[in-house]
């Protein structure tokens, strides 16, 4: 049923609806997890602009193409820390999302929104993406899935 | 009544007596260093003196969180030893200097009646001398010594007993220490043991699994999948076998992983022609990869290649060169571009593939001989 349909006024050209296909970064050190990753998105109907195993790596995709959110490990490659890259993600206003066998406790920053816990259910991860990115852009989802712990850090 | 590291009065004895107690001191401070039980300690030291200092008895009590109990005592009958092992401590002169924190020397106690020392009262002793067992800030017991004739400890005497009752208390806090320590390596090995059980039930579930599912495929293309996960499950396991049996935990000897991998995949349990100039162990994530990468090119390539390892470069900035030897293992270095797991796997590892010869393929990578084993697993 589409929204003409139920009389409620439709979406702005340029706002994205709850259906639309985001933009995602993957910062993953694990071969293996981040192709388990991209192919869960991809099968959602996202589209992954890249994959990082290190901060920089993440900050020189983010330069090159910017992302609606970030999917982001805790422990990266060559010693690097997740939490760090997602606060300098969040600094440059880009949404993350921790995917950890150990969550920080912590958000750290109003846009480091929650974190799914590894093992993951490849079919909720779309489900799990979409309500974080509602909850980062100011939207309650309806039905968030339990895989996905929120940090309601204050903004 | 003397403080601990307080004046003493002036000793009265003489050389002879000087050199006789240095040689108790060097005897037991051998025996307390060296020892490795409380009691027997404690036992052993009151051996030692015991006629040198003209002791009846004594006693130690130990603390044991809130409680205070009777460690060990020498001098008494079995039954004054039953008595001793329900005294309550705490009105006790023992129970004063463990609060006090300070020694007690006790003169005519048979001619007193202070109720502090009426259980060494009833055992004929008339000195009493009651020292803390103390450890920084923490009183570990106390240690008293006893007299029937009525002759007080003289200034040397008590100055022996408090300097053996400090090296006591040293004595005792390293056995506790080596205690916590023994409790938690066997804690680590318990839950390493438990570790080791679980990831591999947990890996073999999961084989069993997709072998159940492939079996049950119709579909050739779906069984022959199937398999594949199968096997690349089988190597995961395969790279964490080794882990738990190492003494450095987190490292896999590649070289051996490598052999344990073409063995299963090969079926024969015949050793592969490996060779290594020196031990190549790398931290379980690289390992990992390192071996999912050897089943992929296991894949592609004809025949079991003749495997060569060799580490170049100086410290923290080794190289491992890893050659595959056999016919048309050299054509398959174009993986890196066709086949996304493996190009995944080589970035992750850091690494390069090469040939030299359609027979003879070349993986590099950083190897830092170990050093990646501090980085803690990733998650």
């Amino acid at each position: 049923m589409t929204a003409a349909h139920t009389g409620l006024a439709p979406h702005p050209i340029d706002e994205p609806t709850d259906e639309t296909p985001l933009n995602l970064l993957i910062i993953e050190d694990e071969a293996l997890v981040a192709m388990l990753v991209e192919d869960a998105l991809t099968l959602h109907g996202h589209r992954v602009i890249g994959i990082a195993d290190t901060v920089a790596a993440a900050m020189a995709l983010v330069d090159a193409e910017r992302p609606d959110m970030a999917l982001c490990d805790v422990k990266l490659a060559d010693g690097d820390s997740g939490v760090t890259a997602a606060q300098l993600l969040a600094d440059r206003g880009i949404p993350c999302v921790f995917l950890s066998g150990n969550c920080p406790e912590r958000a750290g920053h109003p846009l480091v929104i929650g974190c799914i816990a590894k093992p993951f259910r490849a079919g909720s991860l779309g489900a799990a993406v979409r309500a974080a990115h509602l909850t980062a852009t100011g939207k309650r989802p309806n039905d968030p899935p339990p895989a996905l712990t929120f940090y309601h850090e204050e903004r | 009544m003397p403080l601990p590291g307080e004046a003493i009065e002036t000793a009265a004895a003489g050389p002879a007596d000087g050199q006789r107690y240095l040689s108790l001191v060097a005897a037991a401070t051998d025996q307390l260093m060296a020892a490795d039980d409380p009691g027997a300690m404690i036992d052993s030291l009151f051996a030692l003196i015991r006629k040198d200092l003209r002791l009846d008895v004594f006693f130690h009590f130990r603390r044991d969180g809130d409680a205070v109990r009777l460690e060990t005592s020498g001098g008494l009958t079995p039954a004054e030893r039953q008595s001793a092992s329900g005294l309550d401590v705490g009105p006790s002169a023992c129970g004063q200097v463990m609060r006090e924190r300070r020694t007690l020397h006790l003169t005519d106690i048979q001619t007193s009646d202070e109720a502090r020392t009426g259980f060494v009262r009833s055992l004929g002793v008339d000195v009493y001398l009651c020292m803390p067992l103390v450890h920084g800030d923490e009183v570990l017991g106390t240690l008293g010594f006893g007299r029937r004739a009525a002759e007080p400890f003289d200034g040397e005497e008590q100055r022996l007993l408090m300097l053996l009752c400090h090296y006591a208390a040293l004595a005792q806090h390293r056995l506790r220490i080596e205690q916590a320590l023994r409790r938690g390596l066997e804690t680590q090995a318990r839950l390493l043991a438990e570790l080791n059980h679980r990831v591999r039930n947990a890996l073999q579930v999961a084989i069993g699994l997709v072998s159940h599912e492939r079996r049950e495929a119709r579909d050739p293309e779906t069984r022959g999948a199937l398999m594949r996960a199968a096997e690349r499950l089988q190597v995961l396991a395969s790279a964490h076998r080794p882990l738990y049996a190492t003494a450095d935990p987190g490292l896999v000897d590649l070289p051996a992983l490598f052999g344990d991998v073409i063995t299963q995949l090969r079926g024969d349990p015949g050793i592969p022609p490996i060779t290594v100039a020196s031990p190549v162990a790398v931290p379980i994530e690289r390992a990992v990869a390192a071996a999912l990468l050897l089943d992929a090119l296991m894949v592609e390539g004809a025949g079991v290649p003749r495997i060569s390892f060799a580490v170049s470069g100086a410290q923290g900035n080794e190289i491992l060169r890893i050659s595959f030897e056999a016919i048309g293992w050299g054509r398959i270095a174009d993986l890196i571009d066709r086949d996304r797991l493996v190009m995944r796997l080589c970035h992750q590892l850091r690494a390069t593939l090469t040939n030299e010869d359609d027979g003879c393929l070349i993986l590099v990578m950083p190897h830092d001989g170990g050093a990646h084993g501090t980085r803690p697993a990733s998650h």
